[in-house]
């Protein structure tokens, strides 16, 4: 009877030590003095603080250890706050009870949880943890501290706002331009030359604003959907730079770009709509940086061999080219390599091309050079098959 | 004659400066570098210069301003910080450079001339170029 007893008891204790060995959250559980007399294997892998470090100490001693590995801008305020922010809590919640019959079952029901509260750590590594408290009343557990890694969602949130505050400042730039120019317009005497130009000015800018829009939208949906809903479908890279290039209209009448190298097949699984968007990004801008003129060429390459193989759409032009620095900064959200202002451009086009790609399990190369030009590769795995591995593709 | 330095890396944006001050009788000058606009303020001695903020290259607006305003050769020139950052924290650093004034993007040319006319009529009069040229 006692055996069994315990046979079960001990089954009890090891089926909670899995649970909270297998928790990704921190756990530490106080006896009536406030004495630590459980540690979970994740708050030693989260804080750096071994179980016989912490085991038996009061919560002060733990305070004081966890505060010494914060970053000192963000001291945490410690175990009596959490307690304060729980009473008053609860009280709140108890009043507001009473009167809102209709919300009181949620209010019941967030009485209990744990207010949470963000630290910084910075041993054993860089981390923001998210602290809770709750409350006990038996004997054995006064309190349970819980700890959870929230650095990934913080770093996600930080990037969010970043970008939303980039982008926002993108859009200010045509603004200007637009709400200037027209107010210009409205208040002053302009010369018939300088209204041609102020609406040119106006019209192009509001252009660049739309494109702007345009690319945040395309980037967000690629993002969103993360490739869900591209249409796969086994084509011929070849035959698709080529349609894409023959519908391709070069700026200011300079001459079509080239396709070079055409020879074999080269069969992808890609969704057509998605590729052709990619590829047409990187010739508008083979154009764009290559000002002065010169020939766009786009030749098809391969790379690697059995199951590793890989072709690729290049794309060359001898445009001014980036320098280390540039290239380095290249895909970077709203990231122009052009320092004059000159060429127009949204800074998104290169991110949403890299995005593409690396949906469709493929990869983006480019190599530059200040001055020389700048050549871009799409590279895409070759769609599996018998076919595939006879392929010959002559190099350009 | 009274000299104006736009410093602004935007072509379109340096045409809107110059075309909403083109009422009074100023002479224009441009540079759409920070690094440009040092130089050019070097040389020209303008009584006013308007800068861009975020500008690509080395030196931001902020920095030209400070230098602007430290330069003992310059005659102290009125100086009007055009920029897209609108948050206060923005505008307190555009004062602690030593800006006259901050005006942020999207601006009203209306404004702009007004704020220009107001800090002219106290600047001191452009001195002759290249005094020392010999």
């Amino acid at each position: 009877m006692i055996s069994g007893l315990v046979a079960r008891l001990r089954e009890r204790g090891e089926q909670l030590d899995a649970i909270f060995a297998l928790s990704p959250d921190g756990f530490v559980s106080f006896d009536a003095d406030r004495c630590a007399n459980y540690v979970s294997p994740a708050f030693e892998r989260l804080t750096g603080l071994a179980p016989a470090q912490v085991l038996g100490l009061h919560e002060h001693d733990i305070e004081a250890r966890l505060r010494s590995r914060t970053t000192t801008g963000q001291a945490w305020r410690g175990f009596e706050a959490l307690r304060r922010d729980l009473a008053a809590q609860d009280a709140t919640a108890g009043a507001d009870g009473e009167t809102d019959a209709a919300g009181g079952a949620e209010k019941k029901a967030a009485k209990g949880a744990p207010r949470r509260e963000r630290i910084e750590l910075v041993r054993p590594t860089q981390r923001v943890l998210e602290l809770g408290l709750r409350t006990g009343s038996t004997r054995a557990i006064s309190q349970v501290l819980s700890l959870r890694d929230v650095t990934h969602e913080t770093e996600v949130d930080r990037m969010k706002s970043e970008f939303l505050s980039t982008a926002a400042h993108e859009l200010r730039t045509p603004m200007t331009s637009i709400f200037g120019f027209s107010e210009l317009m409205m208040r002053r005497k302009l010369k018939p030359e300088q209204q041609e130009e102020v609406l040119a000015t106006i019209h192009r800018q509001t252009a660049l604003m739309i494109s702007i829009v345009n690319e945040l939208l395309d980037l967000a949906r690629i993002e969103a959907r993360r490739g869900k809903d591209f249409e796969l479908q086994r084509l011929d890279l070849g035959e698709l730079a080529a349609e894409v290039m023959h519908d391709f209209k070069p700026p200011q009448e300079r001459a079509p770009p080239l396709l070079l190298a055409a020879a074999g097949v080269a069969p992808v699984r890609v969704d057509r709509n998605k590729l052709a968007q990619a590829f047409g990004n990187v010739l508008s801008n083979a154009y764009k940086y290559s000002p002065e003129g010169g020939d766009v060429s786009v030749h098809l390459v391969q790379a690697g061999c059995g199951h590793e193989r890989q072709v690729g759409l290049q794309v060359r032009d001898a445009g001014i080219g980036m320098t280390p620095e540039q290239l380095a900064r290249l895909g970077e959200r709203f990231y122009r390599a052009d320092a004059s202002g000159t060429i127009p451009g949204t800074g998104l086009g290169v991110s949403i091309v890299k995005e593409i790609i690396e949906l469709l399990g493929g990869r983006l190369a480019v190599a530059s050079r200040a001055g020389q030009g700048t050549q871009v590769t799409l590279w895409l795995p070759l769609a599996e098959n018998a076919e595939a591995a006879a392929v010959e593709l002559e190099m350009a | 004659m009274k000299r104006i330095l736009i410093v602004e890396d935007q072509s379109d944006l340096r045409r809107l400066v110059r075309w909403s001050l083109d009422e009074g009788d100023y002479e224009f000058h441009e540079a759409n570098n920070g690094a440009a606009g040092l130089a050019a303020a070097q040389r020209l001695r303008p009584a006013l210069v308007l800068l861009d903020v975020m500008m690509p290259g080395e030196m931001d607006g902020l920095e030209v301003c400070r230098r602007l305003k430290a330069d003992p050769n310059l005659g102290q020139p009125a100086v009007i910080l055009l920029s897209a950052r609108a948050q206060r924290s923005d505008r307190e650093a555009g004062t602690a450079a030593g800006a006259d004034a901050y005006l942020t993007k999207p601006f009203s040319p209306i404004e702009l001339t007004e704020l220009a006319k107001r800090l002219l009529q106290s600047a001191p009069k452009a001195p002759a170029l290249r005094e020392r040229d010999d």
